[in-house]
């Protein structure tokens, strides 16, 4: 499903974010990507949407080769990976109907499919009475709940969630991260970047563990290990 | 482009506009002022250029006629006239119109016309001929000048030589001035439409990462950057309109020998400048300014 062979990434300014890193998760997985800021843990998300270009190695999604991709099919190709970011990242002139309804206009969805669609992905996160209000107008939490179903509206094979519960209090994150392991129940792959070490230890799924750029730990119902901080 | 997707596009080029009020005022604010002025250069200098132009041929060729010419040779000379190349128009002027006219000119206080009568005076009878341009005069002149009967053939070269070298000039320099102004115009729509969208440029950040392509994100914009340059061009348009009118209301009482261009006439040319340039410089604006945010 998801495949990083022998990835190297070296930004512009010298500073080497990953050096020869091999992933490999299956479709359907869930994976915990953790360690401390600079790990690399970003940069291997930006990889898999393809914002960024690796210095070396090559990089499948959904058995694609994703260095290779041309400029203009970058957007069709990000239309197969959901995308939840820790600083939510909605459209600011939308209300909640209208930012999940967007994802879908965007893959040209008819607007009746739309129209029947979006209240299904309102009520998935709980949020049917928040519809017609503005992200300013929501906690962080609803906020982040209106990402993942946004990002989820067009049934992408990926999820990617980049600290998602980074700027949320405990117990809102508990409520993404059990929305997350509801998508992923539904055959949706899930990939979850995180510091939160109660989350992952409890979740007891498979982490993978980044330091200074490269893999020290992939385990199978692994826990965040405590050398890493 | 995909037709499924006008509609969208109409609609959210649309909504760009109401969901960013001030945004989208600035923008058209400052379009209306760059085209104000556009206009009101253009307007004034079709003016200045008409002006100087009706000037120009009402200057006019005087032959005057020996007394003792023929009327046979005045007929002669009369039909020749009216077929020359580049005269106009032919007005004879009889002893007795010679007459009228001195009197109308100097009134009772001229002594020399004393005892004579309008059909016995010393003035001679003339022809006054108007060119269709300044350009004929020489080729007319040179045409009558020793004519058997004729006494003199009168006309002011000079004049009309300064007159042709100032509406030349008047041309150019408004041509200049409004293509400057023209450049100035573009320059600021197109500045407050950037503005417009940096101001939006996570927007067009979340959309890339959504999966939106290019010109899903872009005919929106261009739309946009279209409807304000109309709403813009038509408010300027109207505004110029206004103090056209005013403005000749005021001064036509002054100048009253000046004829100005009609409103109207002055707005259809000023029009089709004033609203290609609005439309098209929001639409550059955008397509433009929008560029460095889609590379992500």
């Amino acid at each position: 499903m998801i495949r990083l062979v022998n990835v190297s990434k070296v930004y512009d300014n010298g500073i080497t974010a990953l050096s020869n890193v091999n992933i490999n998760i299956k479709a359907g997985d869930f994976v915990f990507l953790v360690g401390p800021s600079g790990a690399g843990k970003t940069t291997i998300i930006k990889l898999l949407i393809k914002e960024i270009e690796p210095t070396s190695g090559d990089i499948f999604v959904n058995d694609k080769n994703v260095t290779v991709l041309k400029r203009r099919e970058i957007p069709y190709f990000r239309r197969n990976i959901g995308v939840v970011f820790q600083d939510f990242r909605l459209l600011p002139d939308r209300n909640v109907y209208d930012n999940i309804a967007f994802a879908m206009q965007v893959v040209g969805t008819p607007s009746k499919e739309i129209r029947r669609r979006v209240p299904l992905m309102l009520s998935l996160v709980n949020l049917s009475s928040k519809a017609y209000a503005y992200p300013n107008e929501l906690s962080g939490g609803e906020q982040q709940r209106v990402v993942l179903a946004r990002a989820i509206a067009n049934n992408p094979p990926v999820l990617i969630a980049d600290e998602p519960t980074g700027n949320l209090d405990p117990d809102t994150g508990w409520d993404i991260v059990n929305l997350l392991s509801e998508i992923n129940r539904r055959g949706t792959t899930v990939i979850m970047a995180t510091h939160a070490k109660e989350i992952v230890d409890a979740m007891r799924k498979r982490v993978i563990i980044l330091k200074k750029g490269t893999v020290i730990s992939d385990q199978e119902k692994g826990v965040y290990l405590d050398e890493v901080k | 482009m995909r037709l499924s997707n006008i509609g969208y596009y109409i609609k959210e080029g649309f909504n760009g506009i109401f969901r960013h009020k001030a945004m989208s005022l600035a923008a058209i604010i400052s379009i209306v002022i760059a085209l104000f002025m556009l206009g009101s250069i253009i307007v004034f200098g079709l003016n200045v250029s008409n002006i100087i132009g009706d000037m120009e041929s009402s200057l006019e060729v005087i032959i005057f006629l020996k007394d003792d010419m023929p009327d046979q040779a005045i007929e002669q000379l009369d039909s020749e006239l009216r077929n020359m190349e580049g005269i106009v128009d032919v007005r004879y002027i009889s002893k007795a119109d010679a007459f009228e006219k001195w009197k109308e000119q100097f009134g009772e206080q001229s002594g020399y016309l004393e005892g004579y009568t309008a059909e016995d005076n010393p003035l001679p009878r003339s022809y006054e001929v108007r060119l269709k341009e300044p350009s004929y005069a020489d080729s007319v002149v040179n045409a009558l000048n020793g004519r058997e009967g004729i006494e003199k053939v009168q006309y002011n070269s000079e004049v009309a030589d300064t007159l042709n070298r100032l509406v030349t000039a008047v041309r150019w320099m408004g041509l200049i001035i409004v293509g400057i102004l023209l450049v100035i115009a573009v320059v600021i729509i197109m500045n407050t439409v950037r503005l417009a969208v940096f101001a939006r440029r996570n927007e067009i950040n979340i959309m890339k990462y959504i999966g939106a392509t290019n010109w899903f994100i872009r005919w929106p914009f261009i739309i946009e950057g279209a409807v304000i340059g109309l709403i813009g061009s038509v408010l300027s348009l109207a505004l110029l309109k206004m103090l056209y009118d005013f403005a000749m209301d005021k001064l036509s009482g002054i100048l009253n020998m000046v004829k100005f261009i009609p409103v109207n006439d002055a707005m259809n040319i000023a029009m089709l400048i004033i609203m290609v340039t609005g439309i098209v410089a929001g639409i550059i604006g955008s397509a433009v300014s929008i560029r460095r945010y889609l590379k992500v």
